[in-house]
């Protein structure tokens, strides 16, 4: 599998302050890993050193396995927390300083600015913009090189259902001519719904990196529910691990690996005990977070 | 090297108080020399007296006289021009452009020289323009305009590019370590009091050493001229020494601007 970042050992120390330590990360070709973590965990810290505008206290990073330079970070569309352009140009005025910065074209401005739907405002001044446009606004400046990696930062931050849902749509449909992206987000909502891999960071530590999908997995659990008393039949059955009450007479089953709500409600079914209540409970990566954060 | 010249230009051609700050600062530049000679008339018609001399007598702008006496006057209006670097780089820090322009793919030393190329730039318009006031008043008011007379002293032209240039580097400098628009104008008016203030402190020949203090050096390349028309000597011509001075102070001030931000977190 190709690379296109690694990080190795990757700090920044303010003093005493760990912002970010000792930090392995490797993000795969064609993925969209989330970074996440909560504010202040170092996520920004992280792709300030990435971006070079950090300076990192020790280790080092690999972008397409070469060290970081400004002739790479003209290849990578990339936007650090709240939108910065020049407050007295137009649209097209702050995109053509982008443009002649990367070394592309002034071709594509329209077609980006048509992308994320500014077209209409794209003469006025940055300074009249909604901070949804503005946002809007660095996300096309971001796609203006045609990049091969996409690093954002909370993309989403200040927008509107409507606008958080067209960002989301437009990720996954960037991620789907096989870019890769970074997203930095602490709204874990956000990373299951459009990221392939995900990085829990917290307080500048790397605490937990893998699959989005690999989140599902695992064991599942059952919340089960009849009319009579399901605590000695649960306790014989061999599909289950570990049952609780929960409450109502209703009971949290840890099912065995593999085995499925399906398999309770034909076991149940064979010891003539119709269930009233059965609902497989999705094990969602805010779970999963809160459960690494405790660890940790 | 081109491109970051057109990075900085494409920053300012639509900023109006670009336009505003250098549309002063030429007409300025433009309006005093041109207006000069009028204005000595309207003084003469009042009976002003300057000493025992006759103000239609003195050769403000016969050649060659009036390249010194220009640039002379030209270079307290560059100071407009150092106010308006002053604003254009610390923009980039209230603004955090500079930041961006990293994160797009500038690095910190293409920074830097796109903001030395603007100012070359504008140093060289400037002396232009004074080399076009110099011939064209000259040619008007001069009794004689043989090449010989013309040209000499013509070298004060290059003197002021010179001048120019080191002024907005030492502006731009100051606005890069000062990283604020208020703080750093205020500075710069204020800085060449505290290198007199030094001067007068030290005992002589001791206070020489100021003369190779940034703002003494620059502005030491053309020497106050209208004491010769009381009769008294002065230096009509610029000093190699000075030049030198200079020459060596122009990496100085961009290797400084640059140290400033080389190793800084952008944030």
């Amino acid at each position: 599998m190709e690379t296109v970042l690694s990080t190795h050992q990757l700090s920044k120390h303010y003093g005493r302050l760990k912002a970010v330590d000792k930090l392995d990360l490797t993000v795969p070709k064609g993925s969209v890993f989330g970074i996440l973590g909560p504010n202040g965990s170092g996520k920004t810290t992280t792709l300030g050193m990435l971006l070079d505008v950090i300076q990192p206290t020790g280790g080092s990073y690999n972008w397409f396995d070469k060290p970081g330079s400004k002739e790479q970070r003209k290849k990578i569309g990339a936007i650090l927390e709240t939108p910065i352009f020049y407050p007295y140009l137009s649209a097209v005025k702050n995109l053509e300083v982008v443009a002649l910065i990367k070394e592309v074209g002034p071709q594509r401005i329209p077609e980006v600015l048509k992308q994320v739907g500014l077209s209409e405002r794209q003469n006025d001044k940055y300074r009249t913009y909604s901070l949804g446009m503005k946002q809007r606004l660095s996300i096309a400046s971001a796609l203006l090189c045609d990049p091969d990696v996409m690093i954002l930062d909370e993309p989403t931050n200040g927008l509107d259902p409507q606008g958080i849902a067209d960002i989301r749509s437009l990720i996954i449909d960037i991620a789907r001519q096989g870019k890769t992206i970074v997203l930095a987000s602490h709204l874990l909502d956000e990373v299951q719904k459009v990221c392939t891999d995900f990085a829990v960071l917290n307080k500048g530590s790397l605490i937990y990196t893998g699959k989005v999908e690999d989140v599902a997995k695992g064991e599942s659990k059952v919340v089960v529910k009849a009319e009579v008393n399901l605590e000695p039949v649960l306790q014989k059955c061999p599909l289950v691990v570990d049952a609780k009450p929960v409450n109502n007479g209703r009971f949290e089953v840890s099912m065995a690996e593999g085995k499925t709500a399906i398999d309770l409600n034909r076991f149940l079914f064979d010891q003539k005990i119709v269930a009233s209540h059965l609902e497989t409970q999705t094990k969602s990566l805010e779970k999963q977070f809160l459960e690494i954060l405790n660890q940790a | 090297m081109i491109r970051l010249l057109k990075i900085d230009l494409a920053k300012l051609l639509s900023y109006r108080t670009f336009w505003v700050l250098i549309g002063i600062y030429f007409s300025i530049l433009i309006l005093i020399p041109i207006s000069g000679m009028e204005f000595l008339k309207w003084l003469a018609s009042k009976g002003a007296q300057f000493g025992e001399i006759d103000i239609m007598k003195i050769p403000l702008y016969h050649f060659p006289d009036i390249w010194q006496n220009l640039t002379y006057v030209a270079k307290f209006i560059t100071l407009i021009a150092g106010i308006l670097v002053v604003i254009l780089t610390t923009n980039e820090f209230s603004y955090k452009t500079i930041r961006q322009n990293v994160i797009d793919g500038l690095s910190r030393a293409d920074f830097i020289t796109s903001k030395v190329l603007f100012i070359l730039g504008l140093s060289l318009v400037s002396a232009l323009v004074v080399l076009f006031i110099g011939l064209l008043m000259g040619s008007i008011y001069s009794p004689q305009t043989e090449m010989h007379y013309m040209f000499q002293h013509i070298g004060f032209v290059p003197a002021f590019f010179l001048m120019t240039l080191n002024f907005l580097l030492f502006s731009m400098m100051l606005a890069l370590v000062i990283k604020r628009a208020g703080l750093s104008i205020v500075l710069l008016l204020v800085y060449p009091l505290f290198e007199v203030i030094i001067r007068s402190m030290l005992p002589d020949p001791v206070d020489n050493v100021v003369n190779f203090f940034p703002f003494w050096a620059i502005t030491n390349l053309v020497d106050f001229p209208f004491s010769r028309y009381a009769f008294q000597e002065i230096r009509d011509s610029v000093a190699i020494k000075d030049i030198i001075i200079n020459l060596v102070y122009i990496p100085v001030l961009i290797g400084v601007s640059y140290k400033t931000i080389a190793q800084k977190n952008l944030s």
